[in-house]
Order: structure tokens, then sequence, then C-alpha cells
């Protein structure tokens, strides 16, 4: 069985590292990483946004604290378009999973990680961000 | 060698105009703000890409990135991020994935490289735009 942890949270600002630290109903799940593993090996990162206001945006997920060597910042997704106007439809925005097979991070096993997640450049609004890290 | 994951992203503007790729969500003081080739780096393995657009005007555009400098030793290198069109410039939105381009550069540790973006074709407005460098 393969072991990971699973994060979410959003975003409400733009240029603001933003911590990512819920689990839906478990409002403080452990960032711990566990004892037996020595490298993040896989990715998976989901983004969308609502859109509330016009512009566009780069989606950046950053791996840091004290389980991490340094920081780690990758592009997940980027994002934009127009603020949707009144009595008309707009298109959903649908995040797909971005999957980094081989992430190969180094950790220190039994410390804690610090996920974080930003939205750069425009505000659009509400961005929606789900995280998976897996390791050995 | 586990990997290093090092991002600039920036707003591009204009078109056929190189747009220098120096910021990183609220650090945007400390730029021009090139990427230092980490400690025993010795390759750029991959480029993780992606734009955000905001589809302001209609046309069709392509983007493109850039790398240069002495962190490089074979200077400079090409990827194209992707092409959009449109027909109206009312009601679009649309999120993107971020695309791996699979790369095999010598680096120079400790020496810098320079990232930019240009948006081709026609001016089809705010565009930001993101860049990992994966080292390993």
């Amino acid at each position: 069985m393969t072991k990971n942890i699973l994060l979410e949270g959003d975003i409400t600002a733009a240029d603001t590292f933003t911590p990512i630290t819920t689990r839906g109903s478990e409002t403080a799940p452990s960032l711990q990483i566990p004892a037996a593993w020595s490298k993040l090996t896989r990715l998976i990162a989901a983004v969308a946004v609502d859109t509330a206001a016009a512009g566009s945006a780069i989606f950046i997920l950053r791996l840091t604290g004290p389980a991490i060597n340094g920081t780690h910042d990758i592009v997940i997704g980027g994002g934009g378009g127009q603020a949707v106007q009144a009595g008309s439809d707009a298109p959903p925005m649908a995040g797909d999973n971005q999957d980094f097979p081989d992430l190969d991070i180094d950790v220190n096993g039994g410390d804690v990680i610090t996920v974080q997640a930003a939205m750069t450049d425009t505000d659009l609004g509400t961005a929606r961000v789900v995280v998976a890290l897996y390791g050995e | 060698m586990s990997k290093f994951y090092r991002t600039r992203e920036a707003p591009i503007t204009a078109v056929d105009t190189r747009t220098a790729l120096t910021f990183l969500g609220s650090a945007t003081a400390e730029s021009p703000s090139n990427v230092v080739v980490p400690k025993g780096a010795t390759k750029l393995l991959e480029v993780r890409v992606s734009v955000g657009h905001d589809f302001a005007a209609t046309g069709s555009n392509s983007f493109f990135f850039r790398l240069e400098g002495d962190g490089l030793e074979d200077s400079p290198v090409f990827g194209p991020i992707g092409a959009f069109g449109s027909s109206v410039a009312t009601g679009i939105r649309r999120i993107n994935p971020s695309y791996r381009i699979p790369l095999d550069v010598p680096v120079v540790p400790g020496n810098s490289i320079a990232i930019s973006a240009e948006m081709a074709g026609v001016d089809g407005g705010t565009v930001a735009c993101g860049v990992t460098l994966v080292f390993t």
C-alpha cells in the first residue's frame, strides 16, 4: 500500500504564498513526514479558480520546512479569463491533476513539511489547490 | 543526486517583446533575479512551463521561453509553452496545466540562468507566465 500525504486549501490573494494545511474534514492533519521516508518520489496536484475577477495568473506550489533541504517552487498551472457578464453563463474552469512522477526531493523523515501555494500577478478570486505527496 | 526546483514568473504584456521572468510571487523587490544553479547540480534535466491568459483581445498567439547565461554550458536554450486563439473577447476563461519539456543541458553550479519568455503573433492581452527549472 502506498502511503501519502494529502492536503488542500484556498488561495485568496495574489502574490502570497499561502499555507495549504487542511484535509477536508481534518482541519489540522499532521504535516510530519513518515520517519521511514528519505525522499519525496511523486507529487500530484490540481488547481482551479472561480475567476471572480478578470486577469491572468500562474499557480506555484512551494515545498519547504524542516523536512525539506531548502525550498522548491514548482509551477502547477496557469489560468485566467474575463469576469462573467451579468445574465450570461461561463464555462467551468476545470483543473486536471498535474502529475510529477519523478519528483525526487530529499526529505528528513520525521520532520514537518510546509506546503504553500501562490497565485501570481492577478488576484482572480478564490483558487482551490489539492496536493498529494508520495515518498519512500 | 536528488532534484532541485527553481521557479520564476512574470506577466507578458506585449507581443514580440523579450520579457524577463524574474519574479516569484511577492518576491519582486530583488529583481532582476536570475536563477542561480544550485550547488551540486550538474544538469538541467527538464523544464515545467505554463501560462495564464486573460484573452482580453481576439486573435491567435503562441508563447516560448528562452534560457541563457553562464549557468548553462550551451546557451541559449528555447522551448515552446503553448498557443491560443479566440474570436471573441468576452466570457472566456481557461486553466492550463504545466507541461514538462525534457532537456539534457550541462550546467555550471553557482552561475546564473536568465529566463525570459515572449508572446508571438497577435497581442492577446496580459499573459502570466511561469517557468520551473528542474536540476539534478
